[in-house]
């Protein structure tokens, strides 16, 4: 080592605790890279997994293989393994419900493909000889026939044929018109299987497949016939994989090609989900997001650890200016003293990367070991959160940190370059202090003092360095009043106008039908289902003379008229839930027995209103009005111009929603509760097919992901008048997910401010530290030690004034840039977090006055002469 | 009448076989108004002495009564308050406050005091000290000597009873040195100023009214003329 470099060594030593601060700042910086980088594999890695669960872990498909080339896909080098399906062919499901679905589809898959191809096993085993099967539980839920494990099946398996044309899964089932035409299924042969397992309906069985699937097993080497479906993972997983993918079907003699002019291409098929995921083709959205939100991530850490590292290296070669001073007078080079600063950097570097890279893998695992559970539930997955240690990040990682470490040494490192004799022989260290640098009102002086006119002077003595705080204080600042302002602003919106539906799921089916009660009924009985409640509801328009309309109505919304058309929602409840409504109502049962028609209103409605909200009555009506409901809307076509009148009288009123009903509405609409009963003999005026009213299940469950889920495959057509609105479910997703993001932005927010704040110690206690002779000459001529605290406090004062006068706008500013953001949509009033514009003021304050008061408390105390001789300290 | 007392005042540098006795039993009287010049050779103790009877630095036994006060038995505000008000000390080393021009450096002990300057004792002194241009000055924008001149300025600005003065001359020339020397007689005899200075410089030391002369942290010789 050369001297330049030990006289830097034993500089860094002996400043012990500055060195230490700064690797804390670099070990900060390089952990929170790391966190991104690993963070990114980590949820590529779950995704990959996620796509592989549902989807099967392969890269590349080749349809109608002949057997006699299988080995091809075996002997290739690129390949990692092969699997193989093969295609027995259709058998007749008896009594299938779904006429469009009228078969049995027969696969074969070896054992890999059976392994690697994602079957989701819903009871019982996997096959794994030549006569056991799975079936889907599709069979069950949509086609209606029960099939169970350990029955038998005795298959007769053909093809089916339309016009002599073979027809596979792709082609949905056409039936006979009136001619007769359709087609045909052809018996060949018939096998004999068992049933050992059900599984959900797989990945790959088409949306409009006219087969279930089943799947049997078989091994390859004795299928020597027939063409096989081979999927295949390729070894190594790059843009390569296409040509590989044109390699093996050509040798394998793919019948699946199209000629193009510039040759033979053949038709292969790729995962592309997981592709995507491992970065293969760049079109994926997801990993656009992650890289994106990767890239802003660092950058921001980036910026909070430039300042910190460039400012301790810019102290450390002001400190060592005489030093290095010293070594040019006695002839060392501006490369060496250049060198000397990269140096530094080197060994800040050494001791901070390593330490950096650890503690941020570390932190990211025990960070996962909380939110995995969290995340697991809130995708619905399988997949995992898991770390992933990727050689890759950490060397991005480390690469980003050294990155940084070398553009904050540019700047001193120059500098230091420059460094001239005269700095060792100059007695101040402030060689370019200039008097307008230090100049200072006179009016400071009379209002606070000699001793904060010598604090002001103090900052102004420095300005790069008084810069640097500040400008970590103020980022600091923003950084915290921008998340806190965020929070308040999702809670704030969410919580006004989360209340919605008070049930967790609803099914709603428009134009109901015999089978649909059926199927109602079928949800109902299923055991995810705790609670329920039946409704009816049709539309209607009422006419309100404006003495029975309400207050605002006419007062605040828009001109006053004679008369409101106000929009009626006829709603019907099963008996329980009607009971407990006239219950709350204060309605007795026998209004609802006289047969005459007469219903509960909810009479309260509440919206949005001029910033906040306005709750109020919907109509003023007492009890025993008659209301003139025409329902015509819900029946025939509009343009008929039926109308269908109905004399409704009004029992009582709530101002409490029943389940599956809000008061989120507007002061126009009404809703009307009738008995189930009452609500048939009001439509029985109008024939069958015009009842067009819609069914609605609510539902209260405790597992609503399952419940969507057994429903959707329950439902046999997925047509547009049959929704599930999973409140549950989306509410749950959205606490989940804010929970997670605040996870991660708090913790963002917590290390870049630790960077912060490593890099204001850094700076005030080097400034005291230089001080220290100043210190002991202001004692010595006579400053007392009430004086001396006047004057830090003074300090820290001006620092924190001024990192609060640029950190409060900015803040105020960004707050209500994300406020007009976020309240586009739903409108709350403009607010502030403010307490956390509080916490922000009085913690600046807080710690740059502790910090400065640590500082110099050791020099407080200390002997004067002994300061004072320390000339070169 | 007496206004400095040293009774048995040692001062001990380190511990076991390296300590360092800088001094070694001191025992002195100064009388109001005296002219005191402090020589001996280099190390003998001469600073340490002096900085010990400005109440900066703590002896390691021993006390020093100034107008019949033990000064190091004062706590700190008491003793900051006693050096910005009694002494005037001039260290071998000047040292000004990077940050406050020369006139601002001068006026320290008065700023802080948040006392009002009297005017016609500051020009008087700069008038004195040769700095009437440079008042606007910072300290690294002086000379040596300058910035030298401006600590004596602030030494002398108070009118201190006692005044304390480490080789003030040093770095001055033979004319300049002859002034200052005049300046701190005319101080004293005006004020009745005590006034004790360390010189290595002869001619000095025999314009005093006494002659202390410290040799190993002791007093060897003590001659009053
Ligand atoms: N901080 C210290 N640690 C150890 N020894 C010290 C310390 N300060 C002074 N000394 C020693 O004390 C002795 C007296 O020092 P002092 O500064 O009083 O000498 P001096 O008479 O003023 O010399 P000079 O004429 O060279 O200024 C010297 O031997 C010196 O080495
Ligand atoms: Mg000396």
């Amino acid at each position: 080592m050369n001297v330049v470099n030990k006289l830097t060594l034993r500089h860094l030593l002996l400043n012990k605790k500055r060195t230490l601060v700064t690797i804390i700042g670099v070990i900060l910086s390089v952990s929170m890279v790391t966190a991104v980088t690993t963070f990114v594999a980590s949820a590529q890695d779950m995704l990959i997994q996620d796509t592989i669960n549902d989807r099967g872990n392969w890269h590349a498909k080749f349809q109608d293989i002949d057997a006699a080339k299988a080995d091809v896909f075996l002997e290739s080098e690129a390949v990692e393994q092969a699997l193989f399906a093969r295609n027995l062919g259709y058998a007749e499901l008896m009594g299938s419900a779904n006429e469009y679905k009228p078969y049995m589809f027969i696969q074969e898959f070896d054992k890999a493909s059976i392994a690697e191809l994602a079957l989701e096993l819903v009871d019982g085993r996997l096959p794994k000889q030549e006569n056991e099967v799975v079936v889907s539980e599709h069979i069950r839920y949509n086609g209606g026939v029960e099939i169970k494990v350990g029955d038998k099946l005795d298959l007769a398996i053909g093809q089916r044929y339309s016009d002599g044309y073979p027809l596979g899964q792709d082609n949905p089932f056409s039936k006979a018109d009136a001619d007769g035409d359709g087609e045909t299924l052809q018996p060949e042969f018939t096998r004999e299987f068992t049933v050992v397992g059900i599984v959900a309906r797989p990945w790959f069985e088409p949306y409009s497949a006219p087969g279930y699937t089943v799947i049997t097993c078989f091994d390859r080497n004795s299928a020597t016939t027939g063409p096989l479906d081979v999927r295949v993972r390729f070894k190594k997983i790059n843009r390569s994989v296409y040509e590989l993918g044109q390699e093996l079907a050509a040798q394998a003699e793919s019948p699946d090609y199209i000629e193009e002019d510039s040759g033979v291409f053949y038709l292969v098929r790729y995962n592309d989900t997981l592709l995507a995921l491992y970065g293969v083709t760049g079109s994926e959205v997801f990993s656009n997001i992650l890289t994106t939100f990767a890239l802003i991530a660092i950058a921001i850490i980036m910026i909070g650890s430039i300042s910190l590292i460039y400012n301790a290296f810019a102290i450390s070669i002001s400190e060592r200016s005489r030093q290095l001073g010293m070594l040019a007078s006695v002839g060392a080079t501006s490369k060496q003293k250049r060198r000397s600063v990269f140096f530094e950097g080197l060994i800040i570097g050494l001791a901070g990367i390593p330490l950096g890279v650890l503690a941020g893998t570390v932190g990211m695992g025990i960070t996962f070991s909380f939110v995995g559970p969290i995340l697991a539930n809130l995708v619905q997955s399988s997949a995992q959160l898991r770390l992933i240690v990727s050689p890759l990040a950490i060397v991005i990682a480390i690469l980003f940190s050294m990155l940084t470490i070398f553009i904050s040494a540019w700047i001193p490192a120059r500098r230091a370059a420059k460094i001239a004799p005269i700095a060792a022989i100059r007695q101040s260290r402030d060689v370019k202090l200039t008097r307008r640098a230090v100049r200072t009102s006179w009016l400071t002086r009379l209002l606070f003092g000699f001793e904060a006119t010598l604090a002001l002077k103090n900052l102004k003595r420095n300005r790069s360095r008084f810069r640097a705080t500040v400008v970590s204080l103020t980022v600091s600042i923003v950084l915290f009043l921008t998340v806190s302002a965020y929070a308040t602003y999702v809670t704030v919106g969410s919580n006004m106008y989360t209340p919605g539906l008070n049930c967790d799921m609803e099914i709603a089916q428009r134009g109901m039908s015999k089978e649909e009660r059926d199927f109602f009924a079928q949800v109902i009985s299923l055991k995810q289902v705790e609670e329920y409640s039946y409704e009816q509801s049709c539309y209607g328009y009422m006419q309100v003379p404006a003495e029975m309309a309400s207050d605002f109505l006419i007062n605040k919304w828009g001109d006053p008229k004679e008369e409101y058309n106000y929009y009626i929602m006829l709603k019907s409840l099963d008996e329980k839930a009607f009971a407990d409504l006239a219950r709350a109502a204060g309605v007795g049962m026998d209004a609802f027995t006289s047969g005459k028609p007469a219903a509960i209103a909810l009479n309260q409605f509440r919206m949005p209103w001029q910033g906040g909200y306005v709750e109020s009555e919907v109509i003023k009506a007492p009890a025993g009005t008659e209301l003139t409901v025409d329902l015509s809307s819900s029946f025939g076509e509009r343009d008929q111009e039926i109308s269908f009148i109905q004399e409704i009288t009004l029992a009582g009123v709530t101002t409490e929603a029943p389940m599956g009903s809000s008061v989120w509405t507007d002061p126009l609409s009404l809703t009307l509760f009738v008995p189930e009963t009452m609500f048939d003999q009001l439509l029985a005026g109008l024939p069958d097919e015009e009842q067009r009213y819609t069914g609605t299940l609510y539902i209260n469950t405790s597992e609503p992901g399952l419940l969507e889920e057994k429903i959707r495959s329950m439902h046999q057509c997925d047509a547009g008048d049959f929704h599930i609105y999973n409140q549950a479910q989306a509410a749950q997703e959205e606490k989940q997910s804010k929970l997670l993001l605040t996870v991660f932005i708090t913790g963002f927010i917590l290390l870049i401010t630790g960077i912060c704040i490593a890099n204001i110690i850094n700076t005030i206690t080097t400034s005291i530290a230089l001080r220290r002779r100043e210190f002991a000459m202001l004692k010595s001529v006579g400053m007392t030690p009430k004086g001396f605290n006047r004057m830090i406090r003074y300090e820290s004062v001006f620092y924190g004034i001024k990192a609060l006068s640029f950190g409060l706008p900015i803040s105020l500013g960004i707050n209500y840039l994300l406020y007009r953001a976020m309240s586009d949509g739903f409108q709350f009033p403009f607010t502030l977090p403010w307490n956390s514009y509080i916490v922000a003021v009085v913690s600046v304050f807080a710690i740059v006055f502790i910090t400065m008061l640590y500082s110099s408390l050791k020099m407080k105390n200390e002997n004067i002469i002994d300061s004072l001789k320390n000339w070169s300290a | 009448m007496e206004i400095l007392r040293v009774e048995n005042l040692a001062k001990v540098y380190g511990s076991g076989e390296t300590a360092v006795r800088a001094l070694d039993d001191v025992s002195l009287s100064v009388e109001k108004g005296e002219f005191v010049a402090i020589v001996g050779p280099s190390g003998s103790g001469k600073s340490t002495l002096l900085h010990i009877l400005g109440g900066v630095d703590r002896p390691s036994s021993g006390q020093v009564f100034i107008d019949g006060i033990d000064i190091y038995k004062l706590n700190e505000t008491k003793l900051a308050i006693f050096r910005r008000r009694q002494v005037g000390l001039i260290y071998q080393f000047y040292n000004l406050i990077p940050v406050l021009n020369v006139e601002e450096n001068i006026t320290l002990p008065l700023l802080l005091d948040e006392r009002k300057v009297d005017k016609s004792r500051l020009s008087e002194i700069i008038g004195i000290l040769g700095l009437g241009d440079r008042l606007g000055y910072l300290p690294n924008q002086l000379s040596g000597g300058q910035q030298q001149r401006v600590s004596i300025g602030r030494a002398l600005i108070n009118n201190p009873a006692l005044v304390l003065a480490d080789e003030p001359t040093g770095n001055l020339d033979s004319k300049n040195s002859t002034e200052i020397i005049e300046l701190l007689k005319l101080s004293n005899k005006k004020y009745n100023q005590t006034l004790l200075v360390i010189t290595h410089d002869q001619n000095i030391a025999l314009q005093a009214d006494r002659i202390i002369t410290m040799a190993d942290g002791r007093i060897e010789g003590d001659i009053r003329r």
